[in-house]
């Protein structure tokens, strides 16, 4: 594929840093292979001597994995509804900013379920889900949904890479096998007018299939829980709920993901401060939807004074219980998201970023809230059991496991952008809206000028 | 005597009389109660079942103590048992074939049931007298009309049974959880009592009820029960399982087609972007 001389300087540029790893991206990889291999170990005390090294137990049956594989599927939202609504509706500061949303997607649907598996008991029966499946199960709902979603997400990922692929295919690379995989991939694109044409006919079928996707997959998510005649699960919004959650916390991943990359990879003429503004804006909407949700799910639990719901609140509200983790995931982490994003004097790159890490372990805690206290208060009384049957304690194993779920994200990442630019090159520097968008940029930052010099002057005249 | 052992003695003496309000108090016993009744069921099955209470603020079951019982003939106790109540304060014991013969002279037989007492409650104690009786529910149809017959006799009185007169008799209809009340009326001269038959009342698949007669907490009696069952009332149709389908092994149709419209609507696309994919590939010559 023949590019042209703005193209060919960008690719230039992002290749030199996919063959080089930089001394501190030498020690990250060191961590984080560090903490995967611990989680190796993890399993394998888990697997040797069964899940009594967790703390579940025949009461408590969900911990943390749970809250894990639904934290990372709802950061799988970046890719599914960001980058497919922005590109469906052609927003022009998509460009940058989309492959990251997608890489996201795929690498947090492949971490997500794999904390199922974890969580169950008996992994030699796993296949009978396949031959004895009943499709009255949410459970198999969700195992068929998050499959047919993860499928669409890399071919979604896999489509909006078929340029770049191509571009890199003629660079010159040392290393053989990197060469006849990017020729193998880039399916012979040359660029031509038919191929364009199927290209981008594939593309807005993938993003108009993606987004629906995506909302049924954390719908039946939250089925699994609205199903199920438990206090604090059994609600008709959860699954709007669930949705809008994840797409927050999506948001949320995507804007550090883009902080990191943009400050490893020197990005910042390409990741601008708009696209931080813009992401920024998104996040704080759906904080408020979040905001509102959460309101609406405990005032009618609260209201309806039902006993077990009152029982679950009572535990959110204790100072003595959850409380201070209820205090962060439902008030700290959407009002100060909120609160610095509304004020344009707030709105930097670091103070976005900084919310956008709180908003994400709110929504890491919210989903740990959602299992526990409920898990924790059982419909029958228990009477002479032990503490730990009733209370759920995160055991190391399980610690290790989580942390080794986020470093193997993180190591994902960091192989990806080293196998494929992490900003989409060819549609960046070819993308005529991309152009219109860095002429806005342009035409602020004049405006802004030229209204300083005219303040400026004014103060000179009235001198 | 000087101030100083003036106060002495005054503390020593407030602190006698404090120290003589609580050996009082702690030497006061609760005041238990205890209830008994006898009943007696169609298999000739009888019980008495006793219940203790101790009394706190109120009344309340006095778990875990013993309760003893008696038949008593003249002026002999026999210990029969020995019960520990439950959690309700109640203790049954059915009577076994020696505590059935022992009537006295007049053909009633008495039962006393004791509780000792303990250091913190007092001892109760209830005596029950009962002359045996028992009860026959027959049915009968007179051209087209159907009947109960309840028949009420006193058996301890030899060979001959002695009908019980003018005694209110409950009739009920066994229902799946409790008894249904249709009749409450005394018995006539001879002993007996006839109301008509519940016909247009559901009964089982080919229309059997259990017809229960009942002659409850009487003096005399104590609680006496019989039942008959018949094929009189309007039989009901055992009704098909209803398939729900979630709980079941098939999944309901709706949610099949369902699934297999969604999945294949997604998988389709999929399929016809791979196509495009190929032709992607096949479209390298053009321009």
């Amino acid at each position: 594929m023949k590019l042209d001389p703005k193209s060919a300087r960008s690719l230039e540029f992002f290749t030199a840093q996919m063959v080089r790893i930089s001394r501190p991206g030498m020690i990250g990889l060191a961590v984080m292979l560090l903490v995967v291999f611990g989680g190796i170990y993890a399993l394998a005390v888990q697997v040797i001597d069964g899940h009594i090294v967790t703390g579940m137990r025949d009461n408590v049956v969900w911990g943390i994995y749970i809250a894990n594989f639904i934290f990372f599927i709802g950061i799988s939202y970046a890719g599914a509804l960001i980058s497919g609504i922005l590109h469906l509706l052609r927003v022009p500061w998509r460009a940058p900013i989309i492959r990251i949303a997608e890489m996201i997607t795929v690498i947090s649907t492949m971490i997500g379920p794999s904390y199922i598996l974890l969580c169950m008991g008996r992994l030699d029966r796993l296949h009978h889900l396949a031959l004895y499946g009943r499709i009255q199960s949410p459970i198999l709902w969700d195992v068929l949904a998050i499959s047919t979603y993860l499928t669409g997400s890399i071919i979604f990922l896999y489509l909006a890479s078929i340029r770049d692929l191509a571009a890199l295919r003629t660079y010159p690379f040392k290393s053989k096998w990197r060469i006849w995989l990017y020729k193998f991939l880039s399916v012979d694109f040359n660029g031509n007018a038919a191929q364009n044409q199927y290209l981008d006919r594939a593309l807005t079928i993938m993003s108009a299939i993606i987004i629906p996707l995506a909302i049924l997959v954390h719908s039946v998510l939250a089925w699994i829980f609205g199903m199920t005649l438990r206090p604090g699960w059994h609600s008709t919004i959860f699954a709007p709920y669930f949705v809008i959650a994840a797409v927050f916390s999506g948001t949320g991943v995507l804007i550090i993901a883009m902080w990191v990359f943009r400050k490893v990879y020197h990005l910042e003429s390409y990741i601008t401060k708009i696209h931080f503004n813009y992401l920024g804006i998104i996040l704080m909407i759906l904080g408020a939807l979040y905001a509102y949700f959460t309101f609406s799910e405990y005032l009618t639990s609260w209201y309806g004074s039902e006993t077990w719901e009152m029982e679950v609140l009572y535990k959110l509200f204790d100072t003595n219980e959850y409380w201070w983790w209820f205090f962060f995931a439902a008030i700290l982490g959407v009002v100060l998201p909120i609160a610095v994003i509304l004020f344009p004097r707030f709105r930097t790159i670091n103070s976005i970023t900084a919310v956008s890490v709180i908003a994400v372990l709110a929504l890491w805690v919210k989903r740990y809230l959602i299992i526990i206290p409920t898990l924790e208060t059982p419909l029958l009384p228990l009477q002479d059991m032990r503490p730990e049957y009733i209370h759920y304690k995160v055991t190391p194993v399980e610690w290790m496991l989580t942390f080794a779920g986020i470093a193997m994200f993180c190591l994902l990442f960091f192989l990806f952008s080293k196998f494929l630019p992490i900003v989409n090159v060819v549609k960046v520097t070819e993308d005529r809206s991309y152009g219109a968008l860095r002429q806005i940029v342009a035409d602020r930052i004049i405006k802004r000028e030229v209204k300083a010099f005219k303040l400026k002057e004014r103060q000179k005249f009235a001198h | 005597m000087n101030s100083g052992f003036k106060h002495i003695l005054l503390i020593l003496s407030i602190a006698l009389i404090s120290a003589h309000g609580i050996i009082a108090q702690e030497t006061e016993l609760a005041n238990t109660k205890l209830q008994a009744a006898y009943y007696k069921d169609q298999n000739n099955l009888e019980r008495i079942t006793a219940k203790l209470l101790i009394k706190s603020e109120r009344y309340e079951p006095f778990a875990n103590a013993e309760v003893h019982f008696y038949s008593v003939k003249d002026t002999t106790k026999t210990l029969l048992k020995t019960i520990v109540t439950d959690e309700k304060g109640e203790a049954t014991y059915i009577l076994e074939p020696d505590a059935k013969a022992s009537s006295d002279s007049t053909g009633q037989v008495v039962f006393a049931v004791e509780y000792d007492g303990n250091p913190t409650s007092e001892s109760a104690s209830k005596e029950i007298m009962v002359t045996p009786a028992a009860l026959k529910v027959t049915f009968f149809q007179e051209d087209t009309t159907k009947f109960i017959s309840i028949e009420a006799f006193e058996t301890g009185g030899g060979d001959t049974p002695i009908p019980i007169t003018e005694t209110e008799i409950g009739v009920f209809v066994k229902r799946t959880f409790s008894y249904l009340n249709i009749a409450k009326e005394a018995t006539n001269t001879e002993g007996k009592l006839i109301v008509p038959f519940p016909v247009d009342m559901p009964g089982d698949s080919i229309g059997v009820l259990t017809i229960v007669a009942k002659i409850e907490d009487h003096d005399l009696y104590g609680n006496v029960e019989a039942w008959g069952t018949i094929n009189w009332a309007r039989p009901v149709p055992i009704a098909d399982e209803a398939r729900r389908g979630l709980g079941d092994t098939d999944a309901p149709l709706w949610m099949v087609y369902t699934l297999i419209v969604l999945l294949s609507a997604v998988w389709f696309h999929y399929a016809y972007v791979i196509f495009l994919i190929i032709k992607i590939k096949l479209a390298k010559h053009h321009i």
